[in-house]
């Protein structure tokens, strides 16, 4: 008896529920960078009146400094909006808003398993790039209806018929009454808004059954500790609920919930599937939430977590060090802070004879790799020594030991090893056909294997390449770009570790190794890395007071020999006139770049002698 | 706060708050030379009494400020330098600079046996007008003499010759002139070290008390950065690192083989004949700079500490600033701001390039205070890497740290 009226009032609430769903559009925007993502989102942000016009900072949603200089969305965030829409009615939007780059893949498939639709931005005079089709796979994979608009339709280059074709040919979507628009200039948005409300579906719900909730992303806040970002699939959460986090097993009492309005929280008292939202339950670290997990309720657990879950898995490692010693506790405080709202960064103490103290970190790519270094050195004001970044090697020892190699140095000897595999990505390079020729060179230089090309339209192909990804993160993306003269775009996507003939490259300076230039490369290339080190090590070494043997070898074998001269003076000759200042100035940039310099023995290193080993001008 | 005000009162800069030493830049050339970034004007010979009329203008300015404070510098007699540089002072005739000391006798003060240099070019320097500069008080000549090859001196785009440097040298000789250094320049276009030794037996001849020598460096912005930067067409023409230091090693022991004391980095001088001007420079003193892009050093009455200043590098802007200034210190720019602290390095900074070294008793008695543990170290780590060389409370460059005194000085930054 008692079940039948809990049931009775269940249906009456699913009733009611249905029309609230109805109202309801999660979406998220995705596009290839700088066709306008950020853009077209703060102008549906401004036309649904979520914000106003003076309040309005270019690009609401990128809001750290460095994401609205390059034009990428590093962390995803969430706004939530009410949009008054022709039929009369008044929908809530939540708009989800997705790390725009390959290193972050499973965030973004995160991000898309939150919503039920995406908005698909295509640059008018760009057309379909690399980026583009690997989020609409993503977004196809988590089952998303995709809108199309072709955007910056007002640039003279627009070819918005062209492109419309192409979203047909290429991906296979209904692009008849694809809006055409420009973000910058304002035009043609409220036809977007209006078809997200005409073509994007509701979120189905069950506000009935077990409470399971997606965690799609999280921040961390000085006051409230980690804000859990959550689109719920079932159930309902209340203010109070003990909640379980089903892959970290944790539990906590949630404390605060509501929804997210740009630049702000808004609490509420509940949230209900379908619905998108925030919840703070005293959480300290955001590495205790995992982006994937399935939060719910702890006396009345789901059954089975949400599917798509993945743990964070670091591709590329470096050392960190500070360019000056003294700097080590602030490095350290620096990262702590950073990985603050960056789960996905991991790093440990780790001790470099030439380098001092300072930190093996991991990260998801080489993007994460560059992003982090530069927001140490410029939002932390710290100056930083970077080792070359390597990739997770996996060496099978003669005792049959298998074990994980992030770092050259901790490579055991050669007798030791039986063999040793390295990771294989599948890499997308999408270019203009009449560089094909360029790419396929290029890519069989960095031991890629042709897997096949696809045409995208009469000029542009997409070419499939299997390749190792430490050919990847040494320096591949820039010489692509130089290669296509800028055309070429590249994702990859981690497949298998794969045996392969390589070899620990050692650098000697004086006689000494220097163990923060060592890296792992295939035997094939030893000769001509060692050679090309050894050379650009000799231009970015300056001359000292004594002369500089350079050596590159491969387990004791010297292969390849260079020496920097020793200089004969160093000395300001004339200081009178009075002008004291100037000499001074001088001495000042003379000073700073010595600051910049590392002693190892008796040899003082440039910072981007340490870089050089991974940029080598082919 | 008491102990403070002590110490404080212990610095020289407020026991001897005047300057003792006094620089009028004269930034007119016939023609300028390709390797110079000094500040210089060509072709302004209209400007002379324009110019003329400004510097006594801002003669009186310093004159203003050493009445304010001529009341706390008991000790205070004038000057005890005053220095005529360039440009080519030559260039400017005897009655304004004699116009100029008696104005800075009377409004500044000029001390008994003050030392008054003039540089001069030797293309400019007829015995009539070297006898009429020594009549109007100048009693120490700096001339340019540069080389004494007639195929250098053309190269480096130089006026005079062998033989009008010769004529000058005797002139100034007879004409009273007892205190005569030259400039000799090393690391020059296809110089060799054969160059060097003829200038050395060359000016054992002379009557020459001074010897500053120094390496070309080509500065940029100057006609000599096109030509001979790596990548220029005259490029290959300089002598390699190695020969140069070849050539200033032999310049250096021949001119201490003749008796000159090597004193500063690029310094000689017979026993009694160090430039004392240049020697203030070099331990920190304050002076007054005069003229348009003139450098000056001196704390005035608004300032904590002294401070480095520059003039307008312009003649008229110059000129206009003088008309409106209403105390010296409205007339330079600052060129950094200097606490007690960069004082204090600087004058390591400065006085390591005098060979003798510095002595951290001169330091304790100029600041009143102990040298900091800091700078100790800074010492130390020096010794230690034998740049520098240690005798009893002692530090001074050795030989080595000659040839990398940059290494010495930056840490002083």
């Amino acid at each position: 008896m008692q079940d039948k009226s809990i049931n009775k009032k269940q249906s009456s609430t699913d009733a009611a529920d249905a029309d609230r769903l109805a109202l309801i559009r999660n979406f998220s925007i995705i596009a290839h960078i700088d066709h306008g993502k950020s853009t077209l989102a703060d102008r549906i942000i401004e036309h649904t009146g979520a914000i106003t016009k003076r309040e309005m900072q270019a690009q609401i949603l990128d809001s750290m400094d460095l994401e609205r200089e390059r034009g990428i969305t590093i962390k995803a965030t969430a706004v939530r909006m009410n949009y008054r829409a022709k039929d009369g009615r008044v929908y809530t939007f939540n708009l989800i808003d997705t790390p725009g780059h390959v290193d972050f893949n499973y965030e973004v498939s995160r991000s898309l398993a939150a919503c039920d639709g995406a908005v698909l931005v295509v640059d008018a005079a760009q057309g379909i790039e690399a980026q583009t089709l690997a989020n609409v796979y993503l977004a196809l994979e988590a089952d998303l209806e995709i809108l199309p608009v072709i955007n910056k339709i007002d640039l003279p280059a627009a070819q918005p018929d062209v492109v419309a074709k192409e979203i047909e040919d290429v991906i296979g979507l209904d692009a008849s009454d694809v809006p055409l628009i420009s973000a910058r200039n304002d035009i043609n948005i409220v036809e977007v808004l209006e078809q997200i409300v005409t073509k994007l579906p509701p979120p189905v719900g069950n506000t009935t059954g077990r409470l399971r909730a997606l965690i799609f992303d999280s921040q961390y806040d000085t006051y409230r500790g980690v804000i859990v970002h959550v689109r719920l699939r079932d159930g309902v959460l209340k203010l109070g609920d003990e909640i379980l986090l089903m892959h970290s097993g944790e539990t906590y009492t949630v404390s605060e919930l509501g929804y997210f309005t740009p630049g702000a929280l808004l609490p509420a008292e509940e949230l209900r599937a379908g619905d998108v939202g925030y919840v703070v339950a005293a959480i300290k670290d955001v590495r205790d939430v995992e982006i994937g997990d399935t939060l719910t309720t702890a006396e009345d657990p789901a059954t089975e977590p949400l599917p798509g879950y993945r743990p964070v898995q670091q591709m590329v490692f470096c050392g960190l060090y500070p360019s000056d010693n003294a700097d080590y506790i602030e490095l350290r405080d620096s990262l702590e802070k950073l990985q603050l709202n960056d789960a996905a960064l991991s790093f440990e103490p780790e001790n470099s004879a030439a380098l001092g103290f300072g930190f093996r970190c991991g990260f998801l790519g080489l993007l994460h790799y560059e992003i982090v270094i530069e927001r140490l050195e410029r939002e932390f004001d710290l100056t930083l020594v970077a080792t070359a970044p390597s990739v997770v090697y996996r060496v099978t020892g003669t005792d049959g030991n298998v074990i994980m190699v992030d770092n050259p140095t901790n490579l055991p000897p050669p007798t030791l090893i039986q063999y040793m595999e390295e990771p294989i990505v599948r890499a997308n390079v999408m270019t203009p056909r009449e560089f094909t020729g360029n790419v396929m060179e290029l890519c069989q230089s960095r031991r890629g294997t042709y897997i096949n090309m696809d045409y995208i339209d009469a000029n542009r192909v997409n070419m499939h390449y299997e390749m190792p990804l430490n050919e990847i993160i040494s320096d591949f993306f820039d010489t692509l770009k130089s290669r296509t003269r800028g055309y070429a775009s590249l994702d990859y996507e981690f497949l298998r570790y794969e045996r392969a003939d390589l070899v620990k490259l050692d650098i000697l300076l004086n006689g000494e190794i220097v163990d923060a230039l060592s890296f792992i490369v295939h035997r094939d290339k030893a000769y001509q890395r060692g050679r090309r080190i050894a050379e650009k090590l000799k231009d970015v070494i300056p001359r000292q007071m004594f002369e500089i043997p350079i050596q590159a070898s491969i387990g004791g074998k010297v292969i390849a020999r260079e020496t920097v001269r020793a200089f004969r003076k160093d000395v300001l000759a004339k200081c009178y006139g009075g002008d004291i200042t100037r000499k001074k100035k001088l001495l000042e940039k003379q000073r700073e770049g010595k600051r910049r310099m590392r002693q190892v023995g008796s040899v003082e290193l440039p910072a981007d002698a340490f870089m050089s080993v991974l940029r080598l001008d082919e | 706060m008491e102990a403070d005000n002590n110490s404080a009162e212990r610095t020289f800069y407020l026991r001897r708050p005047l300057p003792r030493s006094l620089y009028i830049h004269l930034p007119f050339c016939i023609r300028r030379c390709p390797y110079c970034d000094f500040f210089s004007t060509v072709g302004q010979e209209n400007f002379f009494p324009q110019y003329q009329k400004a510097l006594l203008s801002e003669v009186r300015l310093v004159g203003c400020e050493v009445d304010f404070l001529r009341g706390r510098d008991p000790e205070y007699n004038g000057v005890e330098t005053v220095y005529f540089g360039g440009g080519t002072p030559s260039l400017w005739s005897s009655e304004h600079i004699e116009q100029l000391l008696e104005s800075i006798g009377t409004f500044v003060g000029i001390a008994d046996g003050c030392e008054i240099t003039l540089e001069a070019n030797p293309s400019s320097l007829s015995f009539r007008h070297l006898s009429d500069l020594r009549a109007a008080g100048i009693n120490r000549l700096s001339i340019g003499v540069q080389a004494t090859d007639d195929n250098l001196l053309r190269k480096i785009g130089r006026l005079h010759n062998r033989a009008e440097a010769e004529a000058a040298l005797k002139g100034a000789e007879k004409a009273g002139f007892a205190n005569i250094g030259i400039d000799l320049m090393i690391g020059l276009p296809a110089q060799t070290i054969a160059d060097i030794k003829s200038s050395l037996a060359w000016l054992r001849e002379y009557p020459i008390q001074h010897v500053s020598a120094y390496s070309l460096i080509i500065e940029p912005d100057t006609p000599f950065a096109d030509l001979y930067s790596p990548g220029g067409s005259l490029y290959r023409e300089l002598p390699d690192p190695e020969d140069e230091r070849k050539q200033w090693y032999t310049l250096r022991e021949g001119l201490k083989a003749f008796g000159f004391e090597h004193y500063e980095i690029s310094n000689f001088a017979c026993p009694g004949y160090r430039s004392r001007h240049n020697s203030a420079y070099w331990s920190g003193d304050m002076y007054w700079g005069l003229g348009a892009g003139a450098h000056s050093y001196y704390r005035s009455r608004n300032d904590i500490c002294p401070q480095r200043r520059a003039n307008l590098n312009d003649l008229s802007a110059y000129a206009e600033r003088v008309e409106r200034a209403d105390q010296i210190s409205a007339m330079g720019e600052l060129t950094e701001v200097m606490d007690a602290a960069d004082i204090e390095k600087e004058f390591f900074l400065l006085g390591l390039r005098i060979l003798d070294g510095v002595d951290l008793r001169n330091f304790t008695e100029r600041f009143g205070h102990e040298v900091p543990a800091s700078i100790r170290l800074i010492l130390e780590k020096l010794v230690g890497i034998q740049l520098l060389i240690e005798e009893s409370s002692v530090y001074r460059l050795s030989l080595k740290g000659e040839d990398y005194g940059n290494r010495v000085f930056s840490e002083f930054i």
